[in-house]
């Protein structure tokens, strides 16, 4: 970790700020963005970095909720690095991977290409801090057969070598920063170059090649050209290391003196206690040297035993969030299976009402079919029928001399076919139903038998159907023609009764009655009352009179 | 007697058979019709021509044919006849004889006679027209209930309550006290005689106890 100091918070940088053009370029970015984007780039205190991470994090679940793909990915990346520069390494390398699923369906654009060489890069050095090198360098490696422009090329590059670096791999590290060193000498960035070019001095120092001095030098060099402070600090301390290597301990300690007074002027505490330590590692005795090395093989251990316990808080926070997503989903599907449900039994329940309702017009129209029959028969009846035995009888009455039995006969059938008609004449709806009622019963009042009707009057007929009326009115005709042929009764008590949404009509009459069969007569009237939902039950004994009970 | 007569009927026998009723009236100036849009023009041509008709005798049905009607039933000439002619007398001579049908015409449309068709149709037609003459309305024997009081064969809750006292001895002046305390109203005395006189009327019953023995046999109370 003492090596890549300076190159890690560098590559950083470079994405970072690559992430803020694009940011600005292609969305215009509210100002907000902005500001936590700097505020994780170069966080004033302990809370920068959460704060940025709680921001991006509601951004981009905002994201997810509009299907944003491209921001999504964005801020997912933008909350990797905060979660690698907080140490959460795991969580950060879960974040990445989330931004990678998100890119899989992604066309590949530039943005997919950009976004995926960031994020591998992010996984290589994430994984290096977790010193799992394999991994990184699969990483780095993935990245690198995407990067197709230099600039990308070299950062990949030399985070690679610095992988070999970690892994005492000298020679592999010194072959890929002379390439990104030839790489960068080509481009006009002085500070890169520089920097590929001190690094490979520091390599070439490490396998004790001749021209490991003059490339550290002339990297200083050009640092101190551009004035590249962080650089300079760099080039002091490879500097130092260099020359305590050869034991030129005043060369050294005056390098580790500068690479301590740049560090200073930095600012930066971070710097400087790298730089103390570095002087140390020069002048100290045998016991500071020890210190510092056992101390290094601690902090070593300790990060060990932090990934894995990071590890392990990781796992169990990651299958919580399982659980919970599991947890949700199974909600949701419960939810939506009750949602089925009811939009099914509403489905059901509604194609039952229209089977009823169907049915019941069918019934309707069929029953009104029967009725508008009746009408016609009846007139045809009327017109044709009976007006043609009236004009037969009255010829002959003026024929004289008429016999009196033949006009009788004919006066018989006469009355039959009128009476016939007259059972299935239209009802006239538009007057009040009583007073309907009133007119048919009234027809058969005479000196043999006496109609009387209770409580005609009070009720209200209006929530009647007319198919009930007619059928009501046919039943009386009908219970009314037998009481005059048949029954011998001089009186018939017709009472009317309202329940609830029904009509109670009781028949009672003072006749001989008779023994209930099923007659025709009487089958007909429990059709009709039956085809409007009504009920109809007779009651009757020789010498008892006769009672029917109807309820429509 | 009726000066002037029109009479409009689809059957030519029935017509003729109406018109020997209106000779043996002594009716001289009788003309027949089978349609009523004739009879309607006719009837208003003698108004033009100042010898108005007096008397219409028609039909309510007449069978539709192929000539196009203005007024396909008697009761659509009535009706136009009634507005335009009101001091034209109406007879109606048909086989219908619903009371309902009779009482609106009566009372919507005056006419002054309804004589039912049948074996002693035409005698009634000649006593309807003799009667109508004199100013009195005629109605046939079958339809005569038509303009009867409409309440003759209604009963209602009120009239079970009197019958019920009745039966368990109570005197009329004891069931007007209990009405009164029970503010069932009408309670007085002479409205309860008057209640009882229906109700005797309606059973056919000779007097109280008689009354009160017939509710019992049918069971009203």
């Amino acid at each position: 970790m003492k090596y890549n100091f300076s190159f890690l918070l560098f590559l950083g940088l470079v994405f970072l700020s690559h992430a803020t053009e694009s940011n600005l370029i292609q969305n215009k970015q509210i100002d907000s963005i902005q500001y936590y984007f700097n505020l994780a780039n170069n966080p004033k205190d302990e809370t920068s970095l959460p704060k940025a991470f709680d921001f991006f994090n509601k951004r981009k679940q905002e994201s997810i909720r509009n299907n944003d793909s491209i921001a999504t990915i964005k801020y997912l990346r933008q909350q990797a690095i905060i979660q690698y520069e907080l140490g959460d390494y795991y969580g950060s390398e879960s974040t990445a991977v989330e931004a990678l699923q998100h890119l899989k369906g992604y066309p590949d654009n530039d943005f997919a290409i950009f976004s995926k060489i960031g994020l591998y890069n992010q996984l290589g050095r994430t994984y290096m801090e977790l010193m799992d090198y394999d991994a990184a360098l699969y990483q780095f490696n993935k990245g690198l057969k995407l990067a197709e422009a230099g600039e990308y090329i070299n950062i990949i590059k030399n985070n690679i070598a610095l992988v070999h670096i970690e892994r005492g791999d000298y020679e592999l590290a010194e072959k890929e920063f002379l390439e990104v060193y030839q790489k960068s000498k080509r481009t006009s960035d002085k500070k890169q170059e520089a920097r590929a070019l001190d690094n490979l001095g520091f390599v070439e120092s490490k396998l004790n090649r001749p021209n490991a001095l003059e490339h550290l030098k002339k990297a200083l060099q050009l640092r101190l050209e551009i004035n590249d402070r962080h650089g300079i600090y760099s080039s002091y301390k490879y500097l130092s290391q260099y020359y305590k290597e050869k034991n030129q301990m005043s060369l050294a300690n005056d390098n580790a003196e500068l690479a301590y007074e740049t560090a200073k002027s930095l600012g930066s505490s971070s710097y400087l206690e790298d730089a103390l330590k570095n002087k140390m590692t020069i002048e100290g005795n045998e016991s500071v040297q020890e210190f510092l090395k056992v101390n290094d093989s601690l902090k070593r251990v300790n990060q060990l035993r932090e990934n894995k316990y990071a590890l392990i808080k990781f796992n169990y926070a990651e299958q919580e969030r399982l659980a919970n997503d599991y947890k949700f989903k199974q909600e949701k599907e419960k939810s939506q299976k009750i949602a089925y449900q009811f939009i099914g039994a509403f489905l059901v329940l509604i194609f039952i009402f229209i089977y009823f309702y169907l049915r019941f017009q069918h019934k309707k129209e069929k029953l009104q079919q029967v009725y508008n029959t009746e009408k016609r028969i009846s007139k045809k009846i009327h017109d044709e029928v009976a007006n043609d035995v009236y004009q037969v009888m009255s010829k002959y009455q003026n024929i004289q001399p008429v016999e009196d039995e033949l006009l009788d006969d004919l006066e018989l059938i006469y009355n039959k076919t009128r009476d016939i008609s007259k059972e299935n004449k239209s009802i006239n709806f538009m007057k009040d139903f009583s007073i309907v009622l009133t007119d048919l019963l009234q027809n058969y009042n005479d000196e043999n038998i006496r109609v009387i009707a209770k409580n005609l009057k009070s009720v209200s007929w209006s929530s009647i159907s007319e198919l009930k009326k007619t059928a009501l009115y046919r039943v009386l005709q009908e219970l009314m023609t037998n009481a005059k042929k048949h029954s011998q009764a001089s009186f018939v008590i017709i009472s009317f009764e309202k329940m609830n949404q029904r009509i109670a009509i009781n028949y009672s009459d003072n006749g001989i009655g008779c023994i209930l069969k099923k007659q025709n007569g009487l089958r007909n009237t429990e059709n009709r009352i039956q085809a409007v939902n009504g009920t109809i039950t007779f009651d009757s004994e020789p010498g008892k009179g006769f009672k029917a009970k109807i309820t429509l | 007697m009726y000066k002037k007569v029109i009479i409009a009927d689809d059957l030519g026998s029935i017509n003729l058979g109406v018109l020997t009723i209106a000779n043996s009236l002594g009716l001289k100036n009788v003309e027949r019709v089978e349609y009523c849009d004739d009879a309607y023009l006719k009837i208003k041509k003698g108004l033009l021509d100042k010898e108005p008709f007096d008397l219409l005798i028609t039909d309510l049905s007449f069978k539709s044919d192929h000539r196009e009607q203005k007024y396909p039933s008697g009761e659509d000439l009535i009706r136009i006849l009634s507005n335009e002619c009101p001091d034209l007398n109406i007879i109606v001579y048909s086989i219908e004889d619903r009371l309902q049908r009779v009482r609106r015409l009566v009372e919507s449309y005056n006419i002054i006679g309804y004589v039912c068709k049948g074996r002693k149709g035409l005698d009634e037609l000649a006593q309807a027209i003799r009667e109508t003459y004199n100013s009195n309305l005629y109605l046939s024997e079958q339809v005569k209930q038509a303009l009867n009081q409409k309440t003759a064969l209604e009963i209602d809750d009120f009239d079970v309550l009197l019958l019920k006292d009745l039966s368990k001895g109570k005197s009329q002046e004891d069931i007007s006290l209990k009405l009164k305390r029970k503010k069932i109203s009408p309670s007085s005395l002479s409205s309860i005689e008057k209640r009882l006189n229906k109700l005797k009327i309606q059973f056919q019953a000779n007097n109280t106890i008689h009354l009160v023995s017939i509710a019992k046999d049918l069971g009203l109370i």
